[in-house]
């Protein structure tokens, strides 16, 4: 019905996109990133949904500027031609590089923690035939997928209250035991996970109704902040401080936790089901990144897409070292937060030439 | 367009057959899960690592019709012990099913457990049910003892040492509750003490591992573990059995069974001159009773109530001075000071609060029925 229509995406649509672009590789790991600030940390989560909230509103503004546009042409409005598509270029390679680090990320854990006798060749090829087939169904396929992800894996939240049982509550308190080096630390380390409802700026022109754009995506931001922030708080309840800056994937501990008769090893099950999560949040940003292919390219090509998996498959298959990797996985999310920046700069860049449009006239 | 993605996708697969491994997969039957694995001390670099793993009803032989296998290494590292029973078994040894872990005496006052148990904690295969338990004697003697009333020692410990109500007479620790109370500052690891006489291994007690030093410093029986294990906030503990008149030459016996208990305790946030007010209160059903009292008078069986409130009174009071010459914090006393505590919290601080803090102790004993007889 919505084939040839430009604008597919209803508020559902928007709100679950934007969830599941949050929600990926980054929450397995999110007490364990924000552990400099100890048993203070479960609150930080709601102070991310707040900064979240603050740097969407320049995102919004600048897209309600450029009603029919994604990033990549306003780039190319702003900036220049050349600039514009310079900056385009390295914006494909973010969110391809994202993809491609998210995919790592999660085939290397289900490696070690369900597969260790494979190597993850084959599961990346079916990552990757599913992963393409999400995307060629285009934004609303990936908006429905989202959808259907969120609500398969929300029901693993069941699984907190073995930690919350097991946890101590008393460990809310002191409500601030971190000095603001500690703070900082653990904002920059885990902010990342907040990383993906910049996305907005790609999928916007598809946004049925943009004036509601940012309450839609708020609910989005708000949904996983949530999530993120009962994950949190059972994870300082159930560990000591000691476990939460040393274990790296501390929900696949809490899901460990778990005892059911009728089965035994939840964490398994936990980590497989996480392919969902992975999938939604990778397709979003390969998807972000054949936009921006097209628009480099000036045509929308099916085949592009293709390029991209296979450049994801080369990125994820070679086995670079662990040193390499680190810096690689840690400088891509810098650059996400200078993404999130980046409509500050346009803005300042737009009103300037808007205001020297209006002094000629 | 279709036509050469299809023969590029044709080629990249035809490629890719070269990216498979040199050597098969595990099938399941050159895999052997280990079960219960026992690890007892040597000297201060050497252990004897012993694993037992259960046989498949299909591979006992007419010869061999054991149901257990048990295997031991002399090693210095888990892992390198786990290769060297790999090559003894033929098997390839897998950590998936690990159910107890057994340390000797020996090894748990020698403060090595932690390093072991972090290796485990750390391995993904692991699951987070590992039991951790201390044994009197050697570990590898209570795997390979001959039990004759038991058809597989590894079905029998495995249940031994599942939380039931009638042997919850402390907490049973796994190897995340290990962890845990081992890297947390203000606890002190409380973990059960197997004995074994003639027969079966029996739970005997609990040992406390020192946060500190990481040794085992003591070794509670089994009324003194229960009692923390109230302390600690567990609604249900398994019948308490006791002697009312101690000291006296007359014995007054009662047995209590279905206990619920409740504890509450506060601080007074006074790190410099800690003060805790410890309530415990159970209810109970009194199942068994030999002395002069006659039940049926109320007046008799309040009395009661309140000796057999007095004698827990008297034997808490007595555990918190043992814990305080110990400098040792099992129940968690010190959380309720690093709770209002700016700063970093330390061992040494728990260990402060324990030795100086003064205990206000109230014990309830509320019995709530005596069976369906007057």
């Amino acid at each position: 019905m919505h084939i040839n229509q430009v604008k597919k995406l209803n508020g559902y649509h928007v709100v679950f996109l934007v969830q599941s672009s949050l929600v990926g590789v980054g929450l397995l790991s999110m007490p364990y990133l924000i552990s400099p600030m100890g048993f203070s940390q479960w609150w930080l989560p709601l102070v991310f949904g707040i900064v979240a909230n603050i740097t969407l509103i320049p995102m919004i503004w600048l897209l309600k500027q450029y009603k029919n546009h994604n990033i990549y042409t306003i780039n190319e409005k702003l900036l220049g031609k050349w600039l514009g598509r310079f900056v385009n270029l390295l914006l494909v390679l973010y969110a391809t590089a994202f993809g491609a680090s998210l995919i790592e990320r999660y085939l290397d854990l289900v490696q070690v923690s369900a597969l260790p006798d494979k190597t993850i060749i084959g599961s990346l090829i079916f990552f990757l035939f599913l992963l393409t087939y999400i995307i060629h169904g285009g934004i609303k396929s990936i908006a429905r997928f989202c959808i259907m992800t969120f609500f398969l894996t929300l029901p693993m939240m069941y699984f907190l209250q073995w930690g919350y049982v097991d946890g101590e509550i008393s460990h809310m308190l002191p409500f601030y035991t971190f000095t603001s080096e500690e703070f900082v630390k653990a904002f920059k380390d885990g902010y990342v996970t907040m990383i993906g409802y910049e996305l907005i700026l790609v999928y916007y022109p598809y946004v049925i109704h943009q004036q509601k754009a940012f309450k839609h995506v708020s609910i989005g931001i708000w949904i996983s902040c949530i999530i993120y922030f009962l994950v949190t708080f059972v994870a300082v309840m159930f560990f000591s401080e000691w476990q939460l800056a040393n274990i790296l994937y501390p929900i696949l501990k809490l899901l460990k936790s778990v005892e059911m008769s009728f089965i035994d090893r939840v964490d398994v099950m936990g980590i497989s089901l996480w392919v969902f999560l992975v999938l939604s949040t990778t397709s979003v940003y390969i998807w972000a990144g054949k936009k921006g292919l097209d628009s480099l390219r000036s045509n929308n090509k099916t085949y592009h897409l293709y390029i991209l998996a296979i450049i994801l498959f080369i990125v994820v298959a070679i086995p670079f070292s662990d040193s390499f990797e680190k810096i690689w996985h840690s400088s891509i999310n810098y650059v996400g937060y200078g993404i999130i920046l980046w409509p500050n700069l346009l803005i300042i860049i737009h009103l300037i030439k808007f205001r020297k449009r209006e002094s000629v006239k | 367009m279709n036509r050469s993605f299809l023969l590029t996708l044709s080629f990249s697969v035809l490629m890719i057959t070269g990216c498979a491994g040199e050597t098969r997969d595990t099938s399941v039957e050159h895999v052997a899960l280990v079960s219960v694995m026992g690890i007892d001390y040597i000297d201060e670099k050497n252990m004897k690592l012993t694993v037992a793993i259960p046989v498949p009803t299909g591979e006992s032989t007419a010869e061999n019709t054991k149901d257990t296998q048990i295997f031991s290494t002399e090693t210095k590292l888990m892992q390198e012990g786990i290769i060297d029973i790999s090559s003894q078994a033929d098997k390839r040894i897998k950590l998936n099913g690990l159910e107890v872990i057994m340390f000797d005496q020996k090894f748990a006052e020698s403060g090595k457990m932690l390093s072991v148990l972090e290796n485990l904690y750390r391995d993904p295969t692991v699951g987070g049910h590992v039991r951790i338990v201390v044994v009197k004697g050697s570990s590898e003697k209570v795997l390979t003892a001959d039990y004759t009333e038991e058809p597989s020692i590894i079905s029998y410990l495995i249940t031994l040492m599942r939380p039931q109500i009638n042997n919850t007479y402390g907490p049973f620790t796994t190897i995340h509750e290990f962890m845990y109370a081992q890297t947390n500052p203000v606890l002190d690891t409380l973990i059960p003490y197997l004995e074994k006489e003639e027969s079966l291994p029996k739970v005997a007690g609990m040992a406390l591992i020192d946060s500190n030093s990481k040794e085992m410093i003591q070794k509670f029986n089994l009324e003194q573990g229960k009692l923390i294990h109230s302390l600690q906030g567990t609604r249900e503990i398994p019948p308490f059995s006791f002697n009312l008149s101690e000291n006296s030459s007359e014995e007054e016996r009662v047995v209590i069974d279905l206990i619920t208990s409740k504890s509450k305790i506060k601080g007074n946030k006074n790190i410099n001159d800690p003060h805790l007010t410890v309530e415990l209160k159970f209810n109970g059903a009194l199942t068994e009773y030999l002395g002069d009292k006659d039940l049926s008078n109320g007046e008799d069986f309040a009395k009661l109530e309140k000796q057999i409130g007095e004698h827990l009174e008297n034997h808490t009071i007595d555990l918190l001075n043992e814990l305080s010459d110990l400098r040792a914090d099992p129940v968690g006393f010190s959380e309720k000071f690093r709770m209002y505590y700016d700063g970093e919290w330390t061992e040494d601080l728990t260990e402060q609060i324990v030795s100086t803090a003064q205990f206000d102790v109230t014990v309830e004993m509320k019995i709530l029925n005596v069976g369906s007889l007057k």
